[in-house]
C-alpha cells in the first residue's frame, strides 16, 4: 500500500501545522524547499505569528532598509517579543511598518520610556486589535490611545507609577470586556478611573496591587467616580495597611450586575476592628452575590490573635457560606488567614 | 444510554463495535447519528476515507481519551502552545510519518479536535528549528527549483534571516 507523503497533506492541514509555528522558523524551515511548499507559503490563508528579539541594528539602518515584504506583513495576525521580560524592537517595527499589519489582532509588548509615545502614536493604526498586552509606565496619550481601539477586546497591562500626571477624563469610549491589571506603584486611583469609567461593556476585571499599599480613598469601591454595568466577575488582590468600615460602600453601585467575585486582600496587622469591618461591613455587601471568595492575610512578627475572632468568624457559616482560619508561623512571621467563600448555582 | 455501541466500516471492509460516546467525539459521527437519524443498533457507518489500520488507531486514542473535558476553542489570534503533549499522546504518536499523516487526514474528516491538534502538534515539532536541507531529508522532498530561482526565493526571504 502507498503511504501518504507530507506533500499528500491538503492546504488546509498544512495552514493548521503551521499555525503552530513562528514566521521565521516556516520560513527557515521551509523556504528554497521547492514549489509545492512556495505556493503554501504564499497562500493567503497562511497567518503568521512574529516574535522579536533585541536587534543590534542601528534604527537610522534600520529604516533604510524596510526589507519586510508586504505579503508578509499583512499576514502578521500576532507579534510578541522572544522573551516577555526582555525588551525588543518591536516598537521600531511598529513605527516602520504599522499601517501594513492590517490583519494584526494580537500584540504583546514591554515598552522602555521613549518607546511609549511611538506605540500610543500607531495603536490608532492597529484597527483589527482584539488582545494587547503591554508592560510599560504608562502616560496620559498611551491611555487614550488604548481606550480608542475600536476592536480591542482584551488587554492585560502591568503599569509601573506614571511620571507624568494622568487626568481622568477621555473623549473616547474603548469596546474592552476583559482587563487583566497589574499595577506597581500609587496613581493608581487616577489610571484606574480613566480607564475603568470609560470601559462600559467590561465583563471580566482581575486587578493586583501587591508592591504598595493602597489607602482608603484608592479601593477601587470606595468612591462612585464610575459605574461597570456588564462586569460580572472581579478579582481583585491588594496590599493595604488601612482597614475601615466603608471601603466597599459603592460596590453594587459601581458594579451592579457583578455576580462572582475573588478577593485577595493583605494586611500587615490583625486586631478587632479588621475582623469588625469584615463581619459587619464588609460580608454583608458581598454576601449577595452568587459566589464571592474573600480571603483576608495577615502577616506581621508580632500578630496578636484572640480567641474571640475565631468565634466571631464561625458565626458567619451556613448551607451555603464557609469559613476558615488558619494561623501559621513562617521564619519570623506570624500569618494569619482568613477565608469566607459562599457559592450557590444560580436558577 | 451507555454502553450503546454502534459499527463502524473502514474502507477495505473492517467492522468495529465502538461505544456511542467513544465514537461521539468525532463530529461527523456525531452528526450522522443525530442529524441524519442513523440508528445505533443496525446501521453501520462507513468511513470511506479511513482504512483498517488508521481506524484501529483512531477508536485506541478515542478510547484513551473517552473522559477529557472538551477541547477549549482555540484563539486564532494567538500563537498556539508547542509542546503541551501528553506522554500518552507522545508514546501513541511515535509511529512512522505515513501513519502519522495519515492519522491528520482521518482526524480531519472525522472532525475529531483534540487528535488533530495533537498530531499536527507533532508535526510542526518536527519542523521547528531545522533547515530547508534537514526538512528534505526527513521528509523525502524533491527540490525542483533552479539555482536561478533558489537564489531569487533566498532574497526575498532574507527577512527571516533575523528575528
Amino acid at each position: 500500500m502507498m503511504k501518504t507523503s507530507i506533500e499528500q497533506l491538503p492546504l488546509e492541514l498544512w495552514i493548521e501545522i503551521l499555525s503552530y509555528l513562528e514566521a521565521h522558523d516556516i520560513f527557515h524551515a521551509f523556504s528554497r524547499l521547492n514549489h509545492y511548499f512556495d505556493e503554501i507559503l504564499a497562500s493567503d490563508y497562511l497567518l503568521f505569528n512574529v516574535r522579536l528579539d533585541k536587534t543590534d541594528r542601528n534604527p537610522l539602518e534600520y529604516s533604510a532598509q524596510p526589507y519586510w515584504p508586504q505579503s508578509i506583513l499583512n499576514r502578521i495576525i500576532s507579534l510578541q517579543p522572544v522573551y516577555f521580560t526582555q525588551s525588543s524592537h518591536i516598537s521600531e517595527f511598529l513605527r516602520w511598518h504599522s499601517i501594513q499589519l492590517i490583519r494584526l489582532k494580537s500584540l504583546t509588548v514591554k515598552l522602555c520610556g521613549r518607546e511609549v509615545p511611538t506605540l500610543s502614536s500607531v495603536l490608532p493604526q492597529l484597527r483589527s486589535l482584539d488582545y494587547l498586552q503591554i508592560k510599560c509606565t504608562p502616560n496620559q496619550q498611551l491611555l487614550n490611545a488604548i481606550l480608542a481601539l475600536p476592536s480591542l477586546n482584551t488587554g492585560r497591562f502591568r503599569f509601573s507609577r506614571p511620571i507624568t500626571s494622568i487626568d481622568i477624563h477621555s473623549d473616547n469610549v474603548s469596546q474592552m470586556k476583559v482587563l487583566d491589571i497589574r499595577l506597581e506603584d500609587t496613581s493608581y486611583g487616577f489610571v484606574m478611573t480613566l480607564l475603568l469609567s470609560h470601559m462600559p461593556n467590561l465583563r471580566w476585571l482581575r486587578m493586583n496591587n501587591y508592591d504598595t499599599y493602597i489607602k482608603n480613598q484608592e479601593w477601587l469601591f470606595f468612591d462612585s467616580l464610575f459605574t461597570l454595568p456588564r462586569l460580572h466577575t472581579l478579582h481583585f488582590n491588594c496590599l493595604s495597611n488601612y482597614s475601615s468600615p466603608v471601603v466597599f460602600q459603592n460596590f453594587h453601585r459601581n458594579l451592579p450586575a457583578a455576580k462572582h467575585a475573588s478577593f485577595g486582600l493583605n494586611f500587615d496587622f490583625i486586631h478587632e476592628d479588621l475582623i469588625d469591618h469584615v463581619i459587619h461591613h464588609w460580608w454583608p455587601i458581598l454576601e449577595t452575590l452568587e459566589q464571592v471568595n474573600l480571603t483576608i492575610t495577615c502577616r506581621n512578627r508580632h500578630l496578636i490573635v484572640s480567641d474571640q475572632m475565631f468565634s466571631i468568624l464561625n458565626e458567619l457559616q451556613n448551607e451555603v457560606v464557609k469559613t476558615k482560619w488558619n494561623a501559621n508561623t513562617s521564619s519570623r512571621f506570624l500569618i494569619v488567614k482568613i477565608s469566607i467563600c459562599k457559592s450557590i448555582t444560580s436558577k | 444510554m451507555a454502553g450503546n455501541k454502534i459499527k463502524l466500516q473502514s474502507n477495505d471492509g473492517d467492522t468495529f463495535d465502538v461505544d456511542v460516546e467513544i465514537a461521539k467525539q468525532s463530529a461527523t459521527i456525531k452528526t450522522m447519528l443525530e442529524d441524519l437519524g442513523m440508528s445505533e443498533e443496525d446501521d453501520v457507518i462507513p468511513l470511506p476515507n479511513v482504512n483498517s489500520a488508521i481506524l484501529k488507531k483512531v477508536i485506541q486514542w478515542a478510547t484513551h481519551h473517552k473522559d477529557d473535558p472538551p477541547p477549549p476553542e482555540d484563539d486564532e489570534n494567538r500563537e498556539k502552545n508547542l509542546s503541551d503533549i501528553s506522554s500518552w499522546d507522545q508514546d501513541f504518536l511515535k509511529v512512522d510519518q505515513g501513519t502519522l499523516f495519515e492519522l491528520i487526514l482521518a482526524a480531519n474528516y472525522l472532525d475529531i479536535k483534540g487528535l488533530l491538534d495533537v498530531t499536527c502538534k507533532t508535526v510542526a515539532n518536527m519542523i521547528k528549528g531545522r533547515t530547508p536541507e534537514e526538512i528534505r531529508r526527513q521528509f523525502n522532498i524533491k527540490n525542483d527549483f533552479t539555482p536561478q530561482e533558489e537564489e531569487q526565493i533566498k532574497k526575498e526571504n532574507e527577512w527571516c534571516e533575523e528575528k
